[in-house]
């Protein structure tokens, strides 16, 4: 196995990585050819090429093509770093570690176990995933774990449970897609944030299918629409209520399905009784013929899909507005069968396996509660402990950054996540982590959040470290080790496994490879929701990926849910009636415009990774914000300047660009960049009672050109 | 069954671009047998100008060299003259040296010969035409001893001879009886723009000029018009016009009237007699360009193989003008007596000119000056006779019809992606075209992967794909310009050459890469100053080393000095120092301007100098490529760094690349334009490669520069 940056020796054969995309949820498999140099130079090359798979079908986006680049970046981190009067000063493993667990039972002696705080990410592997669970439990005893995925899914999870009775990102087959005669893509960018899943689209609309976006900017998916319904930020649940009443009014529901799957539909029924096509227009600030056309269209499509992503879920109400679009399913009875279902797109590589195992704050592996009482003892059983070892449920991640705030967490220990870019609110996460007295960060680059560490841990790079993800469709993969990782670089997993060692508990962290640890995650997952008993490596290398639940390991795993009945225990699923809301954070005299946010197609998260990538950043240098022509002419900005955009939270500095794709009352900003251009300055941090999902997506702003606001400042 | 015995009189590009297409067709039919007039195989005539203008030598014009005869086992006479062709019952060709070649079929491609007007004198010495071969070596010959030359003829090729009479090193007038140049070609107004172009290069014109007479006792020594004015001259080139050479024909009883009649299969009123090119009249048109001999070429080919095939239904002349420099391209009806102009555009910044005739609603015609990258698609649409609202759509470019994309296929730079999924670029999907032989638009996604992503830029791929249909190889990548008229290579296969042998001197350097004017000029002498300098730096010394005056250099800086107001964490005025130290001593390919501000509070014209730092509310900003003269042209964005250091290399390397990448001459924006922002960032941000940039730059930072020596800054804001 070569390094990723081994010298190219003339004459030998190039050699050549399997590996898998780091970056969404497609998981996409790729090879990566150590190709020689060009002549008169020494820098290194490399060759990428998709390789198919039943997601990627072997194709590439431009982030996956230059995923290569930012592991073999000079600026990856290859010591231990430790803050010594402010400075970083470099350590070995031994020391950085040694100096970790030393503060982590002084703290513990302190102030309790709870006075540790664990954040994970949604791109680490299963594997790990699994173990941070179990190390924040066991090696600390702390109940706060938490990780970035809960601004991933949350929605869109709890809504799965408790419409269905479980959560896996697609309840059908991508390959569905093109069967679907009507397609719904509800707050989802798929073009720019899983563009290798676009074909699926195009070949449905090839098929005759109609394709209906919602989001409030003319993206790259929206046009290639049928119908776009240009929708005001935050009315999700409204427009679904809207179309529900269509629906009905056309005697679209199908009865049928309702009275034999379904439980709550009287409940929706004397809900829908209250709700007028026409209020629902003028609150979503769409036309009213529009909603019915698309109601129409789906009603009476024989076959559909309803994908729904972070435009409808990163909101106060994310949780019942996704339930909403669900009743819609359910109305129609398009689901458990070839060419319907629902999705929730996914957003991060493993944003779906990383909140099975145990990752999350109320979550035990194979989707089992922190809460219930069988559930511990299972898990506590595979562990070979006692249930009252394992803490009670701990809080959301942004709840985790209020309680380092207050001073209730002390000590924050970070893995592959950058929360103080990626949070709501960020200035107070800034400060919050500015404050915490022990702050460790485990990366491959000095991140925002890195910097204000007290001990930095570089970690191995994707194509470097073994370990299964979990697709959006619930399809398990297995992305191979590729190359040997840079000298003074560890795993992730090992990391875990050497502190519990320290702490004395290497009783339960025995691992020698991320194989061992998926053996004890298939044990754990066994008889759970998202069971993985029947998934192993070999038989994840011969069948190339295996969909969850999988209970056998010799009985094939099925792609459609719900062909035969839902998960809760009478088989059916459950309508729910939801309120048409007004946005969270409506637009006021002082904050007048309303603010969302979103990815673009060169960058990943919070750009830690794609910002590194020379290809990707040439490509997307520095934030903006998008605003209509229209707007830009009534708050005097030019296209290109600068702009302060600010809400009740705080403030950011971008460049503006102006166009006529986005509605003039909402202005959007992507979210790749920290520092003074961090949209998540500006976020709100309020979040959906149901799932703790914070409202990213409407933030009220008020914007200014950045050279009058000077002037303002500068003449008071 | 023995092969039959074409003959082919005429060893000229019609002839043999006919033989080619017959080879290809069927290469066992005949037994071929061609007689030349000239001593040379088949070479290009209409790239004679490129030689005289030194650009090319003989060599490189040839087509079809003398093995290419051998190995198709063609029987070559040259120097030979047909004198007869007994076409009634023999069917033999005569020769002026007594041959008899019996023939089945035979082809006249006589091609045509200067037209020689009748004026007293045309038979002094020193009065030639521009045709041949020889014609270009008696006008070297006479560049080495004379100095004053006069072109009679300013049409096409009376430009063209006088453009390479003038990289001779000779005084150049060119002598027109028309009111203004190219007139059969250009409008006023463009021919204007022409002839002011050709006045910068140094050519002299006398227009509206009716020659009388060519004076001179033996040899020519000047030309008197009828207004009798004269002018001197030691050389008179004769270039008013061509005659097809037909008396074979008409003197052997084929039908001629003015040249030699065929049919639309080529066929004279001789049995198996044919004729094309030049030399030939068809529906009353005898061409004197390019394209329609090969147009021709390829029908009597397939005629004469027995091949089905349409018949030729004429050609739509258009021309180019070959002059280093100008862009000129002319097709179909201009003269506004028979067409009304549909569409004129005059850029006055980029001088650049666009007419467009029609009649009846069709595109009949048209005219570039300046840009003539739409030549090939307005030459289709002349062909096609499309309506003008093709022509509508693509001027307002309001809708997003197809036209738009096709003109947007046709400009984008070769590098510049159609699919940023993928990161295919134009070239790429040209070159998989071309090479690649795919048609489709499915092949292409195929084999490119462009589109296979998201599929949006699905009709951008499809419309490249059209164009590279369309335009073939001509449209992909082309050929590197020569650096200057001394020679045909170009910037970049100099830079190579000096790269594998840097010590060379510059003569040895000319001379390997044979140059055709080894004392070079200005352009091309300090380009292998500079490019030598590049490769080994002047500090380390070399035998022919060039006082470091005597290049480019950073021209100005400006350092805004208001630097640190209030909030702002950028020193403007230490940034600005370093840099100048570094740079003060660097050659650069173009004269640079820096310019330095701690923010937009202290304006200095950051987006209009080469280089330019400003502070901002993300960190340091780089801007390259900025103008502040014709043509203004606004900085592009290179680079955001937070701090001071890292500004500084960022800086520093992008110079450095446009050092090494630049063409000699080439300013930063231009420079900028060529490689691309997309790619220019990408290698900048590559942190090994910018270091590496960063530390050649430094040793002459090191080497100029005491240490810490103070701003000396011309501080001018």
């Amino acid at each position: 196995m070569p390094q990723l940056t081994a010298e190219r020796k003339s004459g030998e054969t190039l050699p050549v990585i399997q590996t898998q995309c780091p970056y969404c949820s497609v998981q996409c498999k790729m090879q990566i050819t150590l190709t020689e140099p060009p002549p008169g130079s020494n820098r290194l090359t490399y060759t990428v090429e998709g390789v198919a798979n039943a997601a990627s079908e072997g194709r590439l986006c431009v982030k996956g093509m230059n995923a290569h680049q930012h592991a073999t970046s000079t600026e990856r981190l290859l010591h231990p770093l430790i803050k010594r009067d402010g400075q970083f000063v470099e350590a070995t493993w031994d020391e950085a570690l040694r100096v970790i667990a030393d503060n982590f039972q002084a703290t513990s002696a302190a102030y309790g176990p709870d006075a540790i705080g664990v954040y994970g990410g949604g791109s680490l592997t299963n594997e790990t995933a699994y173990l941070l669970g179990k190390f924040a439990r066991i090696a600390l005893g702390t109940k706060y774990i938490d990780y970035n995925g809960r601004f991933c899914m949350s929605a869109a999870a709890s809504a799965g449970v408790k419409t269905f009775g479980v959560d896996r990102g697609l309840t059908c087959r991508l390959a569905d897609i093109p069967l679907a005669s009507c397609i719904i893509l509800a707050g989802t960018n798929i073009a720019e944030c899983q563009p290798t899943l676009m074909p699926y689209f195009t070949k449905a609309k090839e098929n005759g299918a109609t394709i209906i976006v919602i989001d409030p900017r003319v993206t790259a998916t929206a046009a290639i629409a049928d119908i776009h319904l240009q929708v005001k930020p935050g009315t999700d649940a409204a427009l679904a209520n809207g179309l529900l009443k269509a629906l009905e009014e056309e005697g679209l529901f199908n009865e049928s399905f309702i009275a034999e799957k379904t439980s709550g539909f009287y409940e929706l029924k004397k809900h829908l009784s209250g709700i007028n096509v026409a209020e629902v227009a003028a609150l979503t600030g769409l036309d009213e013929a529009d909603i019915r056309k698309a109601a129409i269209a789906y009603g009476k499509a024989d076959t559909g899909i309803v994908f729904t992503a972070r435009g409808v879920e990163q909101q106060t109400d994310g949780h019942m507005a996704v339930r909403n679009f669900l009743n819609l399913v359910l109305a129609t009875g398009k689901i458990g069968k070839p060419g319907c279902g629902y999705g929730a797109v996914t957003g991060q590589g493993n944003g779906q396996g990383g909140r099975e195992h145990g990752q999350k704050a109320d979550q035990l592996p194979g989707y089992r509660s922190i809460e219930n009482e069988n559930d511990r003892a299972y898990i506590a059983k595979v562990w070979g402990i006692e249930p009252e070892r394992i803490p009670r449920k701990g809080v959301s991640a942004y709840e985790m950054m209020e309680l380092v705030h207050q001073d209730v967490i002390r000590s924050l220990f970070i893995m592959g996540s950058n929360p103080v870019v990626s949070n709501p609110n960020a200035l107070l996460v800034e400060e919050g982590l500015n404050k915490c007295e022990f702050l460790v960060v485990a990366d491959m680059f000095m991140s925002e959040t890195a910097r204000m560490a007290d001990v930095v841990l570089p970690v191995t790079a994707y194509v470097e470290n073994e370990g299964t993800l979990t697709n959006l469709e619930g399809r398990v993969l297995l992305r191979p080790q590729g190359s040997i990782p840079p000298e003074g670089t560890k795993h992730d997993w090992r990391i875990l496994c050497e502190l519990a060692d320290l702490l004395g508990q290497q009783t339960y962290f025995p691992f020698q490879s991320a194989e061992q640890i998926f053996e004890e995650l298939r044990i754990a997952s066994k008889g759970g929701i998202a069971d993985y008993y029947g998934i192993t490596y070999d038989r994840l290398r011969r069948e190339g990926g295996v969909y969850w639940p999988c209970p056998s390991t010799d009985k094939p795993s099925s792609g459609i849910m719900f062909e035969n009945g839902f998960a809760h225990p009478d088989g059916r699923a459950i309508f729910t009636p939801v309120e048409s809301r007004m946005p969270q954070e409506t637009p006021s005299a002082e904050y007048p415009l309303t603010m969302t946010n979103g990815r673009v197609l060169s960058h990943y998260l919070t750009g830690v990774q794609t910002r590194r990538s020379k290809t990707l950043a040439a490509r997307s240098m520095e934030n903006f914000i998008e605003l209509h022509p229209k707007t830009a002419k009534q708050y005097r900005i030019e296209d290109g300047e600068w702009v302060y955009v600010e809400s009740r939270r705080g403030g950011f500095t971008v460049r503006s660009r102006i166009t006529d794709q986005i509605r003039e009352d909402t202005v959007f900003v992507p979210m790749h960049w920290g520092g003074v251009q961090n949209v998540n300055r500006a976020t709100t941090p309020e979040l959906d009672p149901n799932c703790k999902m914070p409202g990213f997506k409407t933030s009220a702003v008020s914007i200014i050109p950045l050279r009058l606001k000077r002037e303002l400042e500068a003449t008071h | 069954m023995a092969k039959k015995h074409l003959v082919v009189i005429g060893n000229g590009m019609a002839g043999m671009k006919c033989v080619e297409e017959i080879l290809s067709i069927d290469p066992e039919r005949f037994q071929i047998t061609v007689i030349g007039k000239e001593k040379h195989p088949n070479y290009n005539r209409i790239l004679l100008s490129k030689v005289l203008q030194g650009d090319s030598s003989i060599n490189d014009i040839v087509i079809n060299d003398w093995s290419w005869y051998s190995d198709n086992h063609i029987k070559l006479y040259t120097g030979e003259t047909a004198t007869r062709i007994h076409h009634s019952k023999d069917k033999v060709v005569e020769t002026a040296s007594g041959l008899r070649i019996p023939y089945d079929a035979l082809i006249i491609a006589t091609g045509s010969s200067a037209f020689i007007p009748p004026i007293n004198g045309v038979n002094k010495s020193g009065v030639i035409s521009f045709r041949s071969i020889e014609d270009c070596q008696t006008m070297m010959d006479y560049a080495g001893k004379y100095r004053k030359a006069a072109v009679i003829g300013g049409g096409l090729l009376g430009l063209e001879a006088a453009r390479g009479l003038l990289n001779l090193g000779m005084e150049t007038s060119v002598i027109h009886n028309a009111p203004y140049l190219m007139n059969r070609q250009l409008d006023r107004f463009s021919a204007e723009l022409l002839q002011k172009e050709l006045e910068e290069q140094g050519m002299k014109f006398l227009l509206g000029k009716d020659t009388e007479k060519i004076i001179g006792r033996d040899r020519a020594k000047g030309v008197r018009f009828t207004n009798g004015t004269t002018v001197d001259a030691d050389l008179v080139v004769l270039s008013v016009g061509i005659r097809p050479n037909i008396e074979l024909a008409r003197k052997s009883g084929i039908d001629t009237e003015r040249a030699i009649l065929v049919d639309d299969y080529m066929r004279t009123n001789a049995e198996d007699v044919y004729a094309l090119g030049e030399c030939a009249e068809h529906r009353g048109i005898a061409y004197g360009l390019v394209a329609p001999l090969y147009e021709q070429g390829r029908v009597l080919a397939k005629a004469i193989c027995g091949v089905e095939t349409e018949p030729y239904k004429g050609s739509i002349p258009y021309a180019q003008l070959k002059v280093s420099g100008v862009q000129v391209f002319s097709v179909g009806e201009i003269g506004e007596d028979r067409a009304d102009t549909a569409l004129q555009q005059f850029d006055g910044i980029r001088n650049t000119y666009k007419k467009v005739m029609m009649n009846y609603g069709k595109v009949t015609g048209a005219i570039l000056y300046g840009n003539t990258d739409e030549a090939t698609s307005l030459l289709n649409l002349v062909k096609q006779k499309a309506p003008v609202s093709t022509l509508q759509a693509a001027a307002s470019g309001a809708s997003a019809g197809g036209s738009v994309l096709d003109e947007e296929a046709e400009s984008m730079q070769p590098r510049e992606k159609v699919c940023a999924c993928n990161a295919v670029t134009k070239a790429s999907i040209m070159n998989a075209v071309i090479d690649g032989g795919l048609r489709t638009y499915e092949q292409v996604r195929e084999k490119t992967k462009a589109s296979s992503s998201c599929g949006g830029c699905r009709p951008m791929v499809e419309a490249v794909l059209k164009y590279a249909l369309r335009a073939g190889k001509d449209g992909a990548a082309s050929a590197e310009p020569p650096i200057c008229a001394c020679t045909t290579t170009g910037h970049q296969a100099l830079k190579e050459s000096i790269a594998r042998q840097p010590r060379a001197t510059a003569q040895s350097i000319k001379e390997s890469l044979n140059w055709t004017n080894v004392q070079g000029c200005r352009l091309c002498n300090k380009a292998i100053e500079y490019y030598k300098e590049l490769i080994v730096p002047n500090f380390i010394s070399f035998e022919d080393r060039v006082p470091a005056s005597s290049f480019n250099k950073l021209s100005s800086t400006i350092v805004s000095t208001e630097h640190l107001v209030e909030n702002s964490f950028y020193d403007a005025q230490r940034i600005g120092s370093k840099l100048q130290q570094v740079w003060n001593a660097v050659p650069m390919p173009a004269p640079v301007m820096a310019s330095i501000t701690s923010g937009p509070h202290a304006p200095a014209g950051v987006l209009v100098h080469d280089i330019g730092l400003t502070g901002a509310p993300a960190g340091w900003e780089l801007y390259a490529g900025g103008h502040m003269e014709h043509p203004v042209k606004q900085g592009q964005l290179i680079g955001i760094v937070e701090t001071d250091t890292d500004a500084l290399e960022l800086a520093v390397s992008c110079v450095q690349l446009y050092r090494e990448s630049a063409s000699y001459g080439e300013p930063m924006w231009k420079w900028m334009e060529r490689e691309g922002i997309t790619e220019i960032r990408e290698l900048l941000l590559d942190l090994e490669y910018r270091q590496e940039l960063v530390n050649k730059s430094a040793l002459y930072g090191e080497v100029a520069a005491a240490e810490q020596r103070k701003d000396e800054a011309v501080c001018r804001s």
